[in-house]
């Protein structure tokens, strides 16, 4: 049963070059944190010799800048983008479709709506796992690192994160918690894509790669459900 | 001693001579970390100021702070006392007991209104009325509002007045509040520790002195002089947690070497204070150098993020009573689960949608 596919641009090479450096960012950040938090290997001989831990935090720090630069252009690439770029909460049509995609995952609809883009609920989700616990990373990360220099340019700018925290060691007890966060985020967000991609054959994994995906042209199938009808 | 008399007069007097006095005043701006151009400005002002009457109050705490401050080496806290301040009231060391002593207290706050310096150890109280500590028949929380009405500035003198420290810890049965919390009116410095270091609230006692005015603060609230940096950041084994050399019990080989303390929770990286730097007990040691974690005692709650010796804390507060690898690695296998079972779910479904569709397709055939 041969199924006619329209090949569609989605995502723009910025968009997959955010992915990208957001990807291998996140996996940066979370395993050089977890070393930070909670250091594994002992190094062999004396301390002269070694600064693994210097390292490991160095490299945490790079990879946060290029995280934030990476943040700061997908801001302003919903603005710049195209359509499927964009993310419009605040539209009632956004809400239905999480309802909607929510019966889906939950098999109380046999089918999910059909988005070029993101499905509303994969897009709320991007919100809360990516865009809010990302600030409160950012934010809480950047006022740590401020402590070492107290009349530094990050103390000035993120030192007030810490006063709401009440101290620094809630501060990074916090940042610590939510980190798991991009673990459990990125185990369902592989999961839901690989499904995606069997179910509907439409390409979303290769899509990050190459930017298409394919769509099911409705005009071809409602042709062969004719035909079929008249065939009966 | 007549009112008047300044801090240098009182030394020539007490036979001082003008070198040693020099000296002293050289030291005190070393201690303080002033730069070299303000040393004139400290001999000016103690040439020149008369000695400031000071009321020290202890209300709800241990007097752990009064037993560290005795201990100051630079100033020995009886030059503090005898030639610098003049120490009006404080319970633990005066002579005078009962109505003598409040009516030094009164006659101090009735001579110097708006002049002299409050030091607050303890915190005030506010449960049930503030029934949980009385000095004198009165509400600690009355006294405090009390004195500091007429006093210039107000130094909140360790963990207690601060952040209510262990009184204050979940579930505070007494209410305990830190000074901030009470005394709106005045500028308020937080010294935290539990103890300060000596050197710490002897040297923010001086500053005043010096300059007539309260020190730079962090964003804490905190004299920046002495609570700017982290213990971590100027710790001895600050090499060890670099090269990633850590102890992992109290007795194993690492604790032997002198490795960092970090992995049996040493909360130095998050507690500013001048433990490093100024050390205790006249430059002796700190307790990071001497083999044991720091505890975090110059931060709020500090007892609230237990256990001391382990990482991290329960989360938040130990109102889960678990920490945040446990709490985060829980989720992450429960959303684990549930991937597997929504897989499962969909192959059922789907398969079962499949063979619908067959089934249909075989009876259009028929």
């Amino acid at each position: 049963m041969g199924i006619l596919r329209r090949q569609v641009y989605v995502w723009q090479f910025p968009i997959r070059l955010f992915h990208w450096v957001n990807a291998v960012a996140i996996t940066v950040l979370f395993l050089t944190g977890m070393y930070i938090g909670y250091p594994i290997f002992v190094s062999p001989g004396e301390a002269v010799q070694n600064f693994f831990m210097g390292n490991v935090r160095y490299w945490h720090g790079v990879f946060a800048y290029a995280f934030t630069t990476n943040m700061l252009f997908r801001l302003y690439w919903y603005w710049a983008g195209n359509e499927y770029s964009k993310f419009r909460f605040w539209k009632k049509d956004f809400w239905q479709d999480v309802v909607a995609t929510f019966k889906y995952y939950t098999f109380l609809a046999p089918e999910h709506t059909v988005k070029v883009g993101h499905n509303a609920l994969a897009q709320l989700m991007y919100l809360i796992f990516i865009w809010i616990s990302s600030l409160f990373m950012i934010f809480t990360g950047f006022a740590m690192r401020g402590g070492s220099n107290p009349n530094g340019i990050l103390q000035t700018l993120f030192g007030w994160v810490v006063v709401n925290f009440r101290g620094e060691y809630q501060v990074r007890n916090l940042h610590h918690l939510v980190a798991w966060g991009y673990a459990i985020f990125l185990l369902s967000h592989l999961y839901m894509v690989i499904r995606q991609d069997l179910l509907d054959d439409d390409g979303t994994i290769s899509s990050m790669v190459n930017g298409y995906k394919f769509m099911i042209c409705k005009d071809a199938l409602e042709e062969e459900t004719q035909e079929r009808l008249l065939k009966k | 001693m007549s009112e008047s008399e300044s801090y240098y007069q009182l030394a020539r007097r007490r036979g001082v001579t003008r070198r040693d006095f020099l000296k002293f005043c050289a030291l005190t701006g070393a201690m303080l970390g002033l730069d070299a151009t303000e040393f004139p400005k400290i001999v000016q002002a103690l040439e020149s100021k008369p000695r400031l009457p000071v009321i020290y109050l202890n209300l709800q705490e241990c007097t752990c702070c009064t037993e560290s401050l005795l201990r100051s080496a630079h100033p020995l806290i009886s030059d503090l006392i005898f030639n610098m301040i003049s120490l009006d009231y404080m319970e633990p060391l005066q002579a005078a007991a009962g109505k003598q002593a409040e009516e030094v207290r009164l006659k101090t706050m009735k001579e110097y209104p708006g002049a002299y310096l409050l030091i607050v150890e303890g915190s005030a109280t506010l449960g049930d009325g503030g029934v949980y500590c009385t000095i004198g028949g009165k509400s600690s929380t009355e006294l405090l509002k009390e004195v500091a009405d007429g006093a210039a500035a107000v130094i909140a003198y360790g963990s207690c007045a601060t952040n209510a420290c262990v009184q204050g810890a979940y579930p505070n049965p007494t209410q305990a509040v830190p000074i901030r919390k009470v005394v709106k009116n005045k500028p308020v410095i937080d010294v935290p520790g539990c103890p300060p270091i000596a050197e710490v609230i002897t040297g923010t006692i001086v500053h005043y002195l010096t300059y007539g005015k309260i020190p730079e603060l962090t964003n804490l609230g905190r004299p920046k002089a002495f609570y700017q940096h982290r213990v971590h950041d100027n710790c001895v084994r600050r090499a060890f947690f670099d090269a990633g050399q850590f102890v992992e019990t109290f007795d194993d080989a690492g604790a032997k070497q002198g490795w960092c303390l970090y992995k049996i929770g040493c909360k130095g990286p998050t507690t500013y204070n001048a433990c490093a730097i100024t050390e205790w007990n006249d430059g002796v040691s700190y307790p990071i150098k001497s083999g044991h974690p720091c505890i975090g005692c110059s931060e709020n709650n500090y007892f609230d993020n237990t256990p001391f010796y382990t990482r991290l804390a329960s989360i938040p507060n130990n109102a889960i009573g678990k920490d945040a690898d446990t709490i985060g690695a829980g989720i992450l296998g429960l959303t684990g689960i549930a991937v597997a079972a929504h897989a499962g779910m969909t192959a059922v479904v789907k398969n079962h949608e499949k063979n619908r569709k067959e089934s249909n397709h075989d009876k259009n055939r028929n």
